[in-house]
């Protein structure tokens, strides 16, 4: 155990000197210390105010983030690998999700008739959608005349329908009246509940004619699962829906999810983090300049010293060590008050603004641990000078 | 086995017109011996002093301690053998200005693996042998030169030097303060047979030397 000891014992030699040196000239230390400290404060202030302002940006933007998501299962899946019907409830039980409607496309062309028979007059050709009673709420569509479908309607097996806009205007229902008009898809009739005066967030809902999915025995698997989140959880739902929808195959489906704010929050920070740390880089440079140019002069003060020191037994290693010592802590002590005042200034700023401060806990270690590297790598040259001296030359010279 | 064996030592120092300093000195100092090198400025005694004390390296010959070829020995051989081995006093007493005596005097443990502990102990008892007990506290700037030469000798003597090497010691001392230092040399020095080498100019120095050895022009010429 001599080896270890001993080892420990020499370290606690040279940092108890090097201490020492830095409280005999309590002065130049401390102007040597600030300039690392204000080099680590713009840094860490830069940091943790652009992580406020990022924070406060997305607070902002979330009220513009989309809430609607949509999971869609890609056309010619067999059975089992897309969506199904029952995927819904288990979306639905997401923290986070407001409301949630399936909806699957019985045809594009589908031959839809105001009328029982007879005439072409009244009959176009139609998109035909099978969905469930949260389609209206969930994709934020606005029934302008009558009802959208009753949950009962999901599972019920009676016929309902709602008209687009624009389908109501190709099948002339412009004097619709709730209870009393029907459509008619092969002959069979689906009385009218509503119309719709907006599709809201899915366009092409006003072309569609959607009937009740309850009216069909046998309803196609579903195309999409609409999906609306609470204000800021899209990013967090987004993230777990396939896994709800399609426990067995989640890799299947498609998530679309507009992720707009949280992209926004990166881009801000990671603009403002560039800027401050350009302009922090170059403050420590300057810092590194003046721990070395102090160190050197601390060098060349110190000659008798150093002369001194090597009949006294040290080697050249003992007194490089010695002088990078001397300079790394000047860059840990800068380092550490300048993350002290760099957390100060966010905490500050951010209470001037009404912020809320946010700072990440790496950034106030990195602050000493930035010093004392730029204390290292600036004492690096004048602790080399100070090996190299001859203690002879050093002796004499002094 | 003799503390110093010097065999044809020669140094040249390198430059536009190179420097012959010592030119093919030999010398033997046998234990426990007191030598005093005398001769006139540049003839070579620093220079013989700190190619003894493994501060320098010869151009040419050999160099023994205690019986050892120290010629080609590893830096950090040599900077072990200065820590533990050999003491300096130097004529700039080359206190350090920020450290009190008692610091300084620890200084000279630093490199020789003493225990810390062990260092404040040793350095309060040479600092009461050299007559400063009580002066611990004092940073070198309160204390007279005479003063401070003697804060020098304990730092030399606080290792456990068996070879004190001393460069002018008395150099920068008023009468009064040389004959002080001067006593206390002997003193020590019998306490711990102890084998002393020292380049003086001063005639009260080499008179109480065991032998002088006497340089001109990097040779030595005679007893």
């Amino acid at each position: 155990m001599a080896g270890p000891s001993r080892a420990a014992g020499r370290a606690a030699d040279v940092i108890a000197g090097a201490a020492l040196r830095v409280l005999s000239r309590p002065g130049r230390a401390a102007l040597t210390i600030v300039g690392v400290a204000l080099g680590v404060a713009v840094l860490v202030g830069a940091v943790g105010i652009s992580q406020s302002a990022g924070n406060r940006i997305v607070s902002r933007l979330e009220t513009l983030e989309p809430t609607l998501i949509r999971v869609e299962a890609p056309p010619g899946e067999p059975p089992g690998f897309g969506l199904s019907w029952g995927s819904e409830p288990a979306v639905r039980r997401i923290a986070g999700v407001k409301s949630a409607a399936t909806a699957a496309a019985l045809g594009d062309d589908v031959a839809v008739s105001a009328l029982p028979s007879g005439p072409a007059n009244r009959t176009a050709r139609l998109t035909v959608l099978a969905a469930s009673s949260g389609l209206a709420e969930t994709t934020g569509a606005a029934v302008g005349r009558g009802t959208f479908f009753d949950p009962l309607l999901d599972e019920a097996p009676y016929r309902a329908a709602v008209l687009g806009e624009g389908a109501a205007l190709s099948l002339e229902m412009t004097s619709f009246a709730p209870g009393r008009d029907a459509i008619f898809i092969d002959g069979a009739a689906f009385p009218v509940l509503g119309v719709l005066s907006d599709a809201g967030e899915e366009p092409s809902l006003s072309g569609a004619v959607i009937v009740s999915r309850g009216a069909l025995s046998d309803p196609p698997s579903p195309d999409v699962i609409y999906v609306r989140t609470d204000r800021g959880a899209a990013g967090t739902v987004a993230g777990q829906l396939a896994a709800a929808a399609n426990p067995g195959h989640p890799d299947r489906l498609i998530v679309d999810h507009a992720a707009g704010g949280t992209r926004l929050r990166r881009d801000v920070e990671s603009d403002v983090n560039a800027l401050f740390a350009a302009l922090a880089l170059v403050t420590l440079a300057v810092a590194a300049l003046g721990i070395a140019n102090v160190t050197l002069t601390s060098v060349l003060e110190r000659r008798g010293e150093i002369g001194l020191r090597r009949a006294l037994g040290a080697t050249r290693a003992r007194i490089g060590m010695e002088f990078l010592t001397e300079s790394s802590l000047l860059g840990l002590l800068g380092g550490a008050l300048g993350a002290s005042a760099g957390v100060t200034a966010t905490v500050a700023a951010a209470a001037v603004r009404d912020w809320a401060a946010v700072l990440d806990g790496w950034v106030v270690w990195a602050g000493p641990l930035l010093g004392m590297l730029t204390g290292l790598a600036a004492g690096a040259y004048p602790s080399l000078r100070a090996a190299r001296l001859e203690p002879t030359a050093a002796l004499r010279d002094a | 086995m003799n503390p110093v064996t010097l065999n044809g030592v020669e140094r040249v120092f390198a430059g536009d017109v190179p420097i012959r300093a010592l030119d093919g000195a030999d010398l033997t100092v046998e234990e426990g011996e007191y030598v005093a090198l005398a001769g006139p400025s540049g003839s070579g005694k620093t220079t013989l002093l700190n190619i003894i004390g493994l501060l320098d390296r010869p151009t040419a010959g050999r160099v023994f301690l205690e019986g050892t070829d120290m010629t080609g020995a590893a830096e950090r051989e040599r900077s072990r053998l200065r820590a533990t081995h050999i003491g300096f006093v130097f004529q700039a007493f080359h206190l350090v200005s920020h450290l009190t005596a008692e610091e300084n005097v620890r200084l000279g443990m630093t490199y020789g693996n003493v225990p810390r502990r062990e260092r404040s102990r040793r350095a309060r008892m040479m600092l009461e042998q050299v007559g400063l007990g009580g002066r611990e506290e004092s940073p070198p700037g309160r204390l007279s030169a005479g003063q401070q030469q003697r804060v020098a000798v304990a730092r030399a003597l606080a290792s456990g030097c068996r070879l004190l090497l001393c460069d002018e010691p008395t150099g920068n001392l008023d009468g009064a303060s040389t004959a002080a230092v001067l006593d206390l040399l002997d003193r020590l020095r019998e306490g711990r047979r102890m084998t002393v080498v020292t380049a003086t100019h001063d005639p009260l120095v080499s008179d109480r030397a065991d032998r002088v050895v006497r340089l001109a022009d990097g040779r030595v010429g005679g007893t």
